[in-house]
C-alpha cells in the first residue's frame, strides 16, 4: 500500500473520533489504532518487507520528549499571518494534522508550515521574525 | 489615456486553453485569497483577476494599493513538486517571466530587484507575493500574485511610500490592460511549468542580466540588521549573495536598496 495513502488514513483517524481503522485492499490490509502501544500495525502477506520499516519509522518519530516539527528550508520564521494578527498557535494549544503552525518566508515566498501530527504544542523553540536554518527544530508536539 | 475594462471573455479563453480554471471578480479582497480558496474547494490550478482589491496583499501585512480598473491584479495558482529548499527559485522564475514579458510588450527597460520586484526608471512598477500550501499527497500549490501599475497617475503614485511608477508614466499611447494581462499571466504559467532543477545555472545567469543592481554597492535590511556590500547575484537556491569584507553572505529575506556613496 502506498505510504501516502497510509499517511492520509492516519490523518483521517486523527481528525475523527474513531479509535481504530482497518482497510483491506486485495491481499494487503492495514489497521491503524489510537492505542499508544501500537500506532500503526500492518498485515501484508505480499508486501511484508515494506511494512517493517514503516512500523520502525513510526517508533522513531515518537521519542519520549515529543514530535519535532523542523523547518523544511532556510528563511525567516513568522508566528502570525501579519505583524498585526495573533499567532497561529501558542504553547499548550491542541493542534490537528493540517493546522497552520507558522510561516517561513524565503525569497518573498510565504510558506505555510502545517502540523504533520496531532497533539499539544509543548514548546515553541524560535521567536517571531528570527532567521531559521534548514532542519532547525521549530515546535515540539506531544 | 483612459482605462478600458478588462476583456474578460478573451482572457478566460486563454486561461482555459492552458487548462486552468478562471476566477474573475470585479471587486475582491485579494486575488491571492481567491486562488487559495478556489484551490481548497476544487483542487484545481486557477487564475484569479479583479479590477480592484479591498485588501491587496503585500509582504508581511503591507497593503497593495489597488485603485479600480487602472492596474493589473492577478494571481496564478499552480501545483509543482519541488524540494522545499529549492522552492524559493520559483520567485526568481516568476519575476524573470514578468520582466521579459513586459519588455517584449512595451519595449521599456524593465528590470528586477532581488528577489522579484519590477523596476522602471528607478521606481517600482510591480511586485510579486507568493503564498504556498502543502498538498496532502505530496507537492505544493503556489499562489503567485502579481500587481502591475499600468495607468496609475502621478497623484496616485505619490500615495505609495516607496518611489513607484506606472507604464503610463513612460508610454504616450497604445497601452491596453487586456493585452498586457494576456501576455503576463501566460508568461508566468509557462515559466513556472517549464522550470526544472537542471536549469538553475541558466536561471542564475539570466537573473544577473535583468538585475537592476547587478554588481552594485547595495544596502540590505533584514529583520536583524542593516549591512552594506556588493550585490553578487543569487545562489543556487535563490538567496541574495552579498559580498562584504567578511566574504559572501546569503540572505533569504531582506529588502535591498542602492546605497548612496558618500565620499
Amino acid at each position: 500500500m502506498d505510504i501516502r495513502k497510509i499517511k492520509k488514513l492516519i490523518e483521517l483517524l486523527e481528525e475523527s473520533g474513531i479509535a481504530e481503522l482497518e482497510i483491506k485492499e486485495g491481499e494487503e490490509s492495514v489497521r491503524i489504532s489510537r492505542q499508544p502501544s501500537a500506532i500503526v500495525q500492518t498485515m501484508a502477506p505480499v508486501a511484508a518487507p515494506l511494512a517493517a520499516p514503516l512500523v520502525a519509522a513510526a517508533e522513531v518519530a515518537e521519542p519520549e520528549h515529543g514530535h519535532q516539527v523542523k523547518s523544511p528550508m532556510v528563511g525567516t520564521f513568522y508566528s502570525a499571518a501579519s505583524p498585526t494578527s495573533g499567532p497561529f498557535v501558542i504553547q499548550g494549544q491542541q493542534v490537528s494534522v493540517g493546522d497552520t503552525l507558522c510561516i517561513i518566508e524565503a525569497m518573498k515566498m510565504m510558506n505555510q508550515i502545517e502540523a504533520d501530527k496531532a497533539g499539544k504544542i509543548s514548546s515553541i523553540l524560535i521567536e517571531d521574525g528570527s532567521p531559521v536554518e534548514f532542519d532547525q527544530v521549530l515546535f515540539i508536539i506531544e | 489615456m483612459s482605462a478600458e475594462p478588462i476583456d474578460e471573455s478573451r482572457i478566460r479563453q486563454a486561461v482555459e486553453a492552458r487548462g486552468l480554471a478562471w476566477c474573475y471578480r470585479t471587486e475582491t479582497e485579494s486575488t491571492n485569497a481567491d486562488v487559495l480558496q478556489h484551490h481548497a474547494r476544487h483542487g484545481r490550478e486557477v487564475v484569479a483577476v479583479c479590477e480592484t482589491q479591498s485588501a491587496g496583499r503585500g509582504r508581511r501585512g503591507r497593503q497593495w494599493l489597488s485603485p479600480f480598473a487602472r492596474n493589473i491584479y492577478c494571481t496564478v495558482g499552480i501545483s509543482r513538486n519541488l524540494p522545499p529548499a529549492r522552492q524559493g527559485l520559483l520567485s526568481i522564475v516568476a519575476g524573470l517571466a514578468l520582466c521579459r514579458s513586459l519588455r517584449a510588450q512595451t519595449g521599456l527597460a524593465v528590470s528586477l530587484k532581488w528577489p522579484n520586484d519590477l523596476l522602471l526608471g528607478g521606481g517600482k512598477l510591480g511586485g510579486i507575493l507568493i503564498e504556498s500550501r502543502a498538498h496532502p499527497g505530496g507537492g505544493d500549490f503556489f499562489a503567485i500574485g502579481f500587481g502591475l501599475n499600468v495607468f496609475m497617475s502621478a497623484d496616485e503614485l505619490a500615495e505609495i511610500e516607496a518611489p513607484a511608477t506606472s507604464l503610463a508614466q513612460h508610454l504616450e499611447a497604445g497601452l491596453d490592460r487586456s493585452e498586457i494581462l494576456l501576455a503576463t499571466f501566460a508568461a508566468v504559467v509557462d515559466a513556472i511549468r517549464a522550470f526544472e532543477l537542471d536549469g538553475i545555472e541558466q536561471l542564475i545567469d539570466d537573473f544577473s542580466r535583468f538585475d537592476a543592481f547587478h554588481e552594485a554597492v547595495v544596502e540590505v535590511v533584514s529583520a536583524e540588521r542593516r549591512i552594506a556590500g556588493v550585490n553578487r547575484g543569487i545562489s543556487a537556491d535563490g538567496q541574495l549573495r552579498l559580498e562584504t569584507e567578511q566574504g559572501i553572505e546569503l540572505h533569504s529575506s531582506a529588502e535591498i536598496s542602492l546605497r548612496a556613496v558618500i565620499t
